[in-house]
């Protein structure tokens, strides 16, 4: 009996999540609740109904599939109250798929065949499958299996993680990957508090512990108005350097693609008013981890 | 193949030389005009040779265009040598464009596609001293009363089943001419060839009688381009007397010197040798108006003067790099008068001239050398729609080379195109062409790999498997027009399974095909006798030797290349048949048909359940990826039983140029959801939107087709974003696309990149560009899944890269 796990995209051609052409397979459910995540449907580990008002015709199939309760159609687009609907019926009865459900609950025996598809285009560019979410190793023992799986298979794998997990599930869940992509959001840990609901204890010590032990990209996203300082990437650089890190560092700079889909979920996304950081900004931080002589990168 | 004008790469921008922007400013700048002159003195000529042979006819009326034909020189353009009496004026010929011309006359200046200027003088001299004499002359007209009433019939309908017009409104075009041979000899050598040729001839011997007429062509037409060449070679001495300007009057007389040796003798280093090329090149579209013609495995065939050229200090690199800039800007001063239709088919005055670059060598080694990387500079300095830019990708290729290319190809200008060395010459292979011939392939028109020494025809027709689908589901009868136009293949209520409708379908497109081959061979003899080559045919060896004219079986290979348009609808309609009415019998066969009968007029939610969930092709499913290859399979085999009449066979392609949008004028609605007349899917590529899994997905469901079958070529044109293109892993990712898909079995992939016009479109019509893919590390989204102003503000980034 192989593991199962909540996936919510198997995403091929991905260019920017470790070398390579990389096939990236999107983890549902995250213990970190920031503000300023693109991937919103990631946060809940449960599966979920998202309405894209563009691709609504106003049919009618939908409440017609569930007898009208929880969901209407109004001038707006289809209404509905997520707790009484009955998500799959009325999903499924949408012929356009602007209802559509985000989350499938997929063994890792269904979902190797779909991450082996692109094998030719690994062998070719050095890539492979990047394990994304959401947090992957809130489902360690999921994650765990199907990395294990592609380790025997030969193919280069990687984990984007937020580190937070207590040490045993999270190192369990990373070990048999190639490469570990480590978001650092914030150092202080009440800042980190502040915007992603926990501090970083865990994570921090997580990430020392794992230095040593395995390749690192340090992944440092910069957001506007909680960690775009130069205080905030001096104390970043030194926590890194501290840690005997030598890999290589990436600057994920702040937008809003992920806003649309707070609206198809009926979410409010709380950062509509924020720039991205500007091109200058961005050198002088990746300078700071340069002069280190660590490699960065600003993607 | 059609390509946008498109600017030049801004990071290639610098390195422009003055004079390469100057001519490629200049070319851009023309309001492409009609010429009369070709017409006028063509039509001359032949009211003067009425009694001779009809070779004889057609070498005395090209001698009479180069004896008369206005000539002139594009100050600081180094190279000689013009097609009509303006820069990048359309000549006419009448031979062919007659009928149209009268018919059309007054669309030239107000159609949308290819509009040009007709001045009011010439328009009368046209409609009352050129036109009437080709009064049941013009080749179409001959050509369709030759036919078979059906064929005819079939050939010409409204609603069209395939389209033959580029041979009936145009010549053959497509050559592959051995150049080598022809720079390396001049026309004196080639000239007392002929003169050998018809010395030794036994006259006595019946099956002499017309090559006496052959080699006499081939010595009238040698001795119009020698004097031709002289007129050149005078104008710029003259030019050059009075030419105040110390640097240019020094090129002229460069110019003046060089145009007085070639073409009529060898050249000797590189400047003759470009010089002979491109007069040679250029009076293929002075005797002919066919497409295609293609300048061959050009960094192959000029690198020995450039090598020589350098090794003897006659030329630096950058005089060489300038020169080749020059040439690569009169590609684009070819021009065409196509008719309102063919405009259609082959939008953008597409002349499809391919040049080849890179590749194995006849031995199977690497062949890149110094010129090929020049020419690829060549090409990032300029920014025209010709020379069509191909280049040949095989595992030993040197990864700067390769590289380069991508780079290129990433600014979305559609080339160069990248064709799979291992796929094309195996499928020549299969043809029975010799292995050395095979790797020595290039490239004719779009996509079809032909050996040197061919008179390919590889663009014969197009036609509409889409609609061998609405025949197939319609008992043989045409939906927009309710004419039985194919056979009765049953009704499809009593189909049962997926084999009944697949049986009926193949029995459609036998029929189709049949008549669409009865028809070509019928256009073949036309031309045969009508409208000999005999320039084309002194640029092939093998012409030569046998005395046989081109268009008559002269060449080497002889290929005859229909095209099957419209293969991703009938994929999607058979798939969504299959699932919905086969398997899950959701929805009946009778339903599905009264909505196709309606156009789904009252039917949107079937429609959309048909866009949105069922499988489509170009997502690596195999449920329908299979039943895309058994289409292809199915026109294959039908097309390949033929011979042609010039001793050689039918080779199925699959592509459309932009023929996917005139052909899908004629299909009803489909399965696939698609709408009444809506334009059918482009090449071997998806439906458009249709593909939601990205592209390693879309080629590998491309790869899955049989393309060493398919031996005229598929065509896969796949789309990015400049976001993407415009970063360095995008980039690489494009590279290490085109290798997979090839390691995979493809054989042709192009690239365009989506500008802000099409995200603009996007946001108004979501449903029509599912398919455009935002990739930021950790994020997974749809460009028509963003907020508006997330979308507004790619559009603007996209905009300021455009320019």
């Amino acid at each position: 009996m192989t593991q199962s796990g909540i996936i919510f995209n198997t995403q091929r051609f991905s260019l920017h999540d470790g070398p390579g052409t990389r096939t990236v397979l999107f983890l549902k459910g995250c213990p970190l609740d920031c503000l300023w995540c693109s991937n919103p449907e990631s946060k809940n580990p449960d599966m979920e109904l998202m309405y894209y008002r563009s691709k609504c015709i106003l049919c009618g199939q939908c409440v017609k599939s569930c007898e009208g309760l929880g969901i209407s159609i109004t001038e707006d687009g289809v209404l509905f109250d997520r707790n009484i609907v009955d998500i799959r019926k009325c999903a499924k009865a949408c012929p356009t798929g602007a209802l559509e459900i985000v989350g499938q609950k997929k063994s890792v025996d269904e979902i190797i065949p779909v991450l082996l598809r692109d094998v030719p285009y690994f062998r070719r560019s050095g890539g492979g499958v990047t394990l994304s979410g959401g947090e992957p190793t809130m489902q360690a023992a999921f994650c765990r299996e199907l990395l294990l799986r592609l380790k025997a298979l030969g193919i280069h794998s990687a984990v984007e993680t937020c580190g937070h997990r207590t040490w045993e599930p999270f190192h369990r869940a990373v070990e048999a990957a190639n490469l570990i992509l480590f978001d650092l959001k914030h150092i202080n840990p009440e800042k980190h508090s502040s915007a992603v609901g926990v501090d970083n204890e865990v994570i921090i010590y997580n990430f020392m512990k794992l230095v040593p032990e395995k390749k690192i990209i340090v992944r440092l996203p910069v957001i506007p108005g909680y960690n775009a300082t130069d205080e905030h990437f001096r104390a970043a650089a030194a926590l890194v350097l501290n840690s005997g890190f030598k890999g290589e560092v990436h600057l994920l700079p702040y937008h809003s693609y992920g806003s649309g889909k707070y609206k198809a979920l009926q979410q409010v996304y709380q950062m509509e008013d924020t720039e991205p950081p500007t091109e200058k900004q961005l050198k002088a931080w990746a300078y700071l981890f340069e002069s280190e002589g660590l490699v960065t990168k600003i993607h | 193949m059609a390509i946008d004008v498109r600017l030049t790469d801004p990071e290639a921008a610098k390195d422009v030389i003055w004079r390469t922007r100057k001519l490629n400013e200049e070319v851009l700048a023309v309001n492409p005009e009609i010429c009369i002159e070709r017409a006028r003195l063509i039509t001359e000529s032949y009211r003067e040779t009425e009694t001779e042979p009809m070779i004889i006819r057609r070498a005395k009326a090209l001698a009479n265009v180069l004896e008369k034909m206005t000539i002139f020189i594009q100050k600081d353009q180094l190279i000689a040598g013009v097609q009509a009496s303006k820069l990048r004026s359309a000549p006419l010929f009448p031979e062919t464009e007659a009928n149209y011309l009268e018919k059309e006359i007054d669309l030239f200046e107000k159609r949308e596609q290819d509009r040009l200027i007709i001045p009011p003088n010439i328009r009368i001299e046209l409609l009352d001293e050129v036109l009437p004499y080709w009064k049941g002359k013009c080749l179409d007209e001959i050509a369709l009363a030759s036919m078979p009433e059906k064929t005819r019939e079939i050939a010409m309908l409204d609603e069209q089943i395939f389209s033959v017009g580029i041979h009936l409104s145009g010549s053959i075009g497509h050559i592959i001419a051995d150049y080598d041979r022809v720079i390396a000899k001049g026309y004196l050598e080639i000239r007392s060839e002929a003169e050998d040729y018809l010395r030794n001839l036994n006259l006595s011997d019946p099956d002499n009688t017309s090559k006496l007429h052959f080699y006499k062509s081939i010595i009238i037409i040698c001795d119009a381009i020698i004097r031709w060449g002289k007129r050149y070679s005078v104008l710029a001495r003259e030019l050059a007397a009075s030419e105040p300007d110390a640097r240019w009057k020094a090129e002229l007389e460069i110019m003046a010197d060089i145009c007085e040796r070639v073409p009529a003798l060898p050249a000797r280093n590189f400047r003759e040798a470009v010089q002979a090329f491109w007069f040679s090149h250029l009076l293929c579209f002075i005797e002919q108006n066919g497409l295609a013609v293609s300048v061959g495995r050009f960094d192959q065939f000029m690198f020995p003067y450039y090598r020589q050229s350098i090794a003897e200090d006659e030329i630096t690199k950058d005089e060489a790099q300038e020169l080749l800039e020059c040439l690569w800007i009169k590609f684009t001063e070819i021009m065409r008068a196509y008719d309102f239709e063919g405009a259609k088919y082959y939008a953008g005055f597409s002349i499809s001239e391919n040049l080849v670059l890179g590749g194995v060598d006849s031995q199977g080694r690497d062949a890149t050398n110094e010129l090929s990387f020049m020419c690829l500079d060549a090409e990032s300095h300029t920014s025209l729609s010709q020379p069509n830019l191909s280049v040949r990708v095989h595992n030993n290729m040197p990864e700067d080379f390769f590289r380069k290319a991508v780079r290129i190809a990433a600014t979305g200008r559609t080339k160069p195109e990248f064709f799979n060395d291992t796929v094309a010459i195996q499928s020549l292979l299969s043809l029975g062409v010799p292995l050395k011939e095979a790797r020595d392939y290039s490239i004719s028109g779009c996509v079809e790999a032909v050996p040197p020494h061919t008179n390919g025809m590889t663009n014969a027709s197009m036609s509409n498997i889409a609609k061998a689908l609405e025949l197939a589901l319609n008992n043989g009868v045409c939906r927009l027009s309710g004419k039985q136009i194919g056979p009765k293949t049953g009704d499809p209520k009593s189909f049962t399974c997926m084999e009944d409708l697949l049986y009926a379908f193949k029995t459609q497109v036998a029929s189709y095909v049949k008549e669409m081959v009865t028809a070509l061979q019928f256009i073949e003899k036309a031309h045969a006798q009508y409208y000999p080559l005999p320039y084309f045919s002194l640029l092939l060896d093998d012409c030569l030797e046998l005395g046989l004219d081109f268009t008559q079986g002269g060449a080497r290979y002889n290929y005859t290349g229909p095209q099957a348009v419209g293969l991703s609808d009938v994929a999607d309609s058979l798939a969504a048949i299959s699932k919905f009415v086969f398997d899950e019998k959701s929805v009946s066969m009778d339903f599905l048909l009264n909505a196709l009968d309606n156009d789904f007029e009252g039917a949107e939610e079937l429609r959309q359940q048909l866009v949105n969930k069922a499988p489509k092709y170009g997502n690596d499913d195999d449920y329908v990826d299979e039943l895309a290859s058994k289409v292809v399979l199915i026109y294959c085999e039908e097309v390949q039983q033929y011979k042609n009449t010039r001793g050689g066979v039918y080779r199925p392609g699959v592509y459309s140029v932009s023929a996917n949008v005139p052909l899908g004028l004629h299909v009803g609605a489909l399965p696939n959801g698609r709408k009444s007349r809506a334009a059918l899917g482009d090449g071997v590529g998806p439906v458009q939107a249709c593909d939601i899994m990205g592209p390693t997905a879309v080629t590998r469901s491309v790869a899955k087709l049989n393309h060493e079958l398919v031996t005229n070529g598929t065509l896969l044109n796949q789309k990015f974003s400049r976001d993407l293109m415009s970063t360095e892993e995008g980039k690489q990712g494009l590279g290490n696309l085109i290798r997979s898909y090839f390691d995979l079995g493809g054989w042709h992939i192009q690239f365009n990149v989506v500008d802000a016009e099409v995200l603009r479109d996007a946001q108004k019509k979501p449903q029509d560009h599912k398919d455009l893919i935002i990739r930021v590390a950790g994020y997974s989204a749809f460009f028509v899944e963003l907020d508006s102003k997330v979308q507004d503000d790619i559009i603007n980034r996209t905009e300021q890269t455009d320019f």
